[in-house]
């Protein structure tokens, strides 16, 4: 046991010993490991940093564990002859349709229903052009996550009555009422003065459109305005994200009981959730990293193969140590591990601090330019792992030439 | 007088330091490939994004390169959603182009073109559906103005369009998918919206086009009058105007001003119509594609800077190891610039090298993707090849400094007592 473990200390130690003898040349072997595992880990964190901004937008549009019914919904690309299947099929969605899900989907936390068009508003001469005019139910602000940070949002009993009330977005406080509080002042909608409760707080914007261009209105107040014309879409709330599915499940089942489908057809409404829109996502972004992270791969390989040029020079320089060395006995296995472990020393270290370096970049642009960057495992583990391999690779034919030497002509040698 | 063409190019050090890397064949062959991976990388990167422009070059510059597009709404790449105030803007009416040919020197022709909406452009023929047809209405001198060329058949003539008859002209892909192995097409009469239509002509398929596609293939024109008569929605008028021949400047001016006029606009507004030229929509591009393409390239060259550092740890080793020849030469006279020069042009020599044969190979890489994927675009941009090399030596140059300022440092007393 001790003369296994004495063998690869030995070897260990006069691996180290001939990196330290040359610390410049070791210093900038190194230098190209590290920037190898450092861009790879940097272009795979902003890649993933874009997939959660973009995660972190939806489900801030969308709210956690939400999903939506609606007449015709799909995530992705449909074709026309689906969509237009989709548009002679499905029907309607009613009040009656809410009702039914929110007796029969036992297992959500919340069922409510949203109805929009768009509208241009104009208040004291100033124009808001292509307001999203939002009737929802009073649930509506617990499924998507709003948030409120003046006044409140529509109560129920405003929804039952529809009141003519309204929760403004950011845009249209700042377009109207830009140092004032909006709260109890109207904005007009279609000509009705409408009572301002609250106001959302601003949430930016996605793809480069508002997110905040918004009137959320009693969905009652809503039908009294545009007709009653309109199809509802359902959203619902799952209590948590571990009943997300069979929650779906049993909207899905309960929608079906209440068209009357036979076990044969296809819905006739639209279902989606928000991990389908992520799914969405992380398949684009998939993309875009399957094209880039090889590229940055290019720079490790030619980082191996200057450890492994140093590594030739290494042994050639060491030619008559190593003669020396195997007439007094060491065997080729000795000589192989010996510069085995000094490439692979040099690549992990280096793979190491190019970790670090990694981290430490993306923090410092996170911090400068507020631009997401997120460090994943997995290129860690990935370039990590490649950095190593690429050490033992690149070591791997100067360590076997080393080994092959016969210890007379070594030792003859110089 | 004798001339010291050593001076300037020194042939006598290239020599040596090409013997001194056949010495160490190996060696130099592993620091040359880094520097070929890297140079390849380059530019076969930028030859697929300058292919990716030429196309689009092409595709815009087919429609001439003369004309101006007037259209009521803005045009061109955006992110995120028309502003929506300008759905406010009335859109432009065929007597706006009317004024323009008739008030415009410098305009040749002009041609209007409608979008048509609110009908099902589901186009049917002995069993045969279209469904994907881009139906636009154009004016007779359309084919003129956008250089469309008519594979059979004929356009539309002013009577066509002052009658508002029904009849079409089909886009390659329309014709291909209705008639797949007729070669008489023109004549032949087509369903669309409840009517019976008649095709007077087929156009030639676009010659540029984008990862294989053009979207003109997909047109089917059918007279500008009849869109009147089929679809009052459709009021969305686009002007095509060619200008006369190196006037586009001037038309841009008079258009500007005749528009102006004509829809109203007061002398301190800004325009309520957008006017597109191929060169804005080319620039459009360039502004968004620049930026991927600056972060594609300084992603690849990454491997470069990585070849670089190799490059300098291998002088740095020959440095090293020829020490005593350092000091011989020193010693019988070398001064200190020789020794520079000599270890710069041995670094040179080798990114050199590297450059050459990352270029040849970049070279070999593209036309290969261009024979294999045909609709991958690439083309091989001369400037890339420039640099390719350019950068190469400069690599050499730059991280051989430091190696061969520490040799030319050497005390040759110190270097010959060296072991």
């Amino acid at each position: 046991m001790k003369s296994v473990y004495s063998f690869y200390a030995d070897a260990a130690i006069i691996a180290l010993q001939s990196i330290l003898a040359h610390k410049l040349r070791a210093f900038l072997t190194l230098i190209g490991i590290i920037i190898g595992v450092a861009s790879v880990i940097l272009v795979a964190a902003s890649i993933d940093g874009l997939n959660s901004y973009v995660t972190e937008t939806v489900s801030k549009v969308l709210g956690a564990n939400h999903f939506m019914i609606s007449r015709i919904a799909f995530v992705g690309n449909v074709s026309q002859e689906d969509f237009e299947k989709m548009d002679r099929r499905n029907k309607r969605l009613t009040w009656e349709d809410l009702d039914w899900l929110i007796n029969e989907c036992t297992t959500c936390s919340e069922v409510g229903a949203e109805a929009q068009t768009r509208r241009d508003l104009k208040e004291n001469g100033q124009d808001l052009f292509g307001t999203q005019i939002i009737g929802d139910t009073a649930n509506m602000a617990e499924i998507t996550d709003k948030t409120i940070s003046e006044g409140r949002f529509l109560l129920p009993h405003e929804v039952t009555h529809s009141e003519w009330v309204c929760v403004i977005g950011n845009d249209v406080r700042e377009k109207f009422f830009p140092g004032q509080n909006p709260i109890d002042k109207t904005v007009k909608i279609d000509g009705m003065p409408m009572r301002i409760v609250g106001v959302e707080e601003k949430r930016g914007t996605m793809f480069g459109n508002s997110l905040d261009n918004m009137v959320y209105i009693p969905l009652t107040s809503f039908e009294r305005l545009f007709g009653r014309r309109w199809t509802l879409q359902l959203h619902g709330k799952a209590s948590n994200h571990d009943d997300f599915q069979s929650t779906i499940e049993e909207a899905r089942m309960s929608m079906r009981i209440k068209h009357k489908l036979k076990s044969n057809e296809e819905d006739d409404f639209g279902l989606v959730n928000v991990e389908q829109v992520n799914n969405q996502v992380d398949q684009f972004t998939g993309a875009i990293a399957t094209v880039v992270v090889p590229i940055t791969f290019i720079s490790l390989v030619v980082g191996g193969i200057v450890v492994m040029n140093i590594m030739l020079v290494s042994v050639t320089e060491r030619t008559f140590e190593i003669g020396l060395r195997k007439a007094l006995g060491a065997r080729k296995r000795q000589i192989l591990l010996q510069f085995l472990i000094e490439s692979s020393f040099l690549t992990t270290v280096g793979g190491a601090i190019g970790i670090l370096a990694a981290i430490g970049i993306a923090r410092l642009i996170t911090y400068g330019t507020g631009i997401t960057m997120t460090v994943s495992i997995f290129y860690v583990v990935l370039s990590v792992a490649f950095s190593g391999g690429i050490g033992i690779i690149a070591g791997l034919y100067p360590a076997m030439k080393a080994a092959k030497l016969d210890p007379i002509v070594a030792l003859t040698k110089n | 007088m004798k001339i010291r063409w050593n001076r300037f190019f020194p042939i006598e050090t290239i020599l040596m330091a090409l013997a001194n890397l056949r010495g160490n064949k190996f060696r130099s062959i592993l620091t040359v490939v880094g520097i070929v991976i890297g140079v390849l990388t380059v530019i076969v990167i930028a030859s697929l994004l300058t292919g990716v422009r030429n196309n689009i070059v092409q595709i815009v510059e087919e429609y001439g390169v003369n004309n101006i597009y007037a259209f009521h709404l803005s045009t061109g790449p955006r992110i995120g959603n028309r502003d929506r105030s300008e759905y406010k803007r009335k859109p432009l009416t065929s007597e706006d182009g009317d004024v323009i040919r008739a008030q415009a020197s410098a305009v040749e022709d002009v041609a209007n073109t409608a979008f048509v909406w609110g009908i099902d452009n589901t186009i049917s023929y002995n069993g045969f559906t279209y469904k994907q047809a881009d139906l636009q209405g154009a004016s007779p001198s359309y084919a003129r103005v956008a250089n469309l060329s008519i594979r059979e058949g004929r356009f539309f003539n002013d009577i066509d369009d002052d009658h508002r008859r029904n009849v079409m002209v089909l886009g390659v892909n329309a014709a291909n998918a209705m008639f797949p192995n007729s070669s008489k097409i023109a004549g032949s009469e087509v369903q669309m919206a409840g009517k019976t239509w008649e095709v007077v002509g087929v156009l030639e398929k676009r010659k540029g086009s984008f990862f294989g596609e053009n979207e003109e293939d997909n047109l089917v024109l059918i007279p500008f009058q009849t869109v009147r008569k089929l679809s009052a929605r459709s009021d969305f008028v686009m002007l095509v105007i060619r200008a006369k021949t190196g006037q586009l400047p001037q038309a841009m001016d008079q258009i500007e001003e005749i528009l102006r006029r004509q829809r109203g606009v007061k002398f301190n507004e800004p325009n309520n119509f957008d006017l597109g030229t191929a060169d804005r929509f080319i620039e459009q591009f360039d502004s968004i594609f620049g930026a991927i393409g600056l972060i594609a390239i300084a992603i690849s060259s990454v491997g470069l800077l990585v070849g670089g550092i190799g490059v300098m740890n291998i002088m740095l080793v020959s440095v090293t190891e020829r020490t005593r020849e350092i000091g011989v030469r020193k010693a019988i006279g070398a001064r200190r610039r020789d020794i520079v020069s000599q270890f710069l042009f041995e670094a040179m020599t080798l990114t050199f090298m590297g450059g050459l044969i990352g270029v040849v190979l970049a070279i070999g890489i593209s036309y290969l993707l261009m024979l294999l994927l045909p609709s991958l675009p690439a083309s091989i941009p001369l400037w890339a090849i420039v640099a390719g090399l350019g950068v190469s030596i400069a690599v050499g140059l730059i991280f051989g400094v430091w190696p061969a300022r520490k040799a030319s440092r050497l005390d040759p007393i110190e270097a010959l007592r060296y072991e």
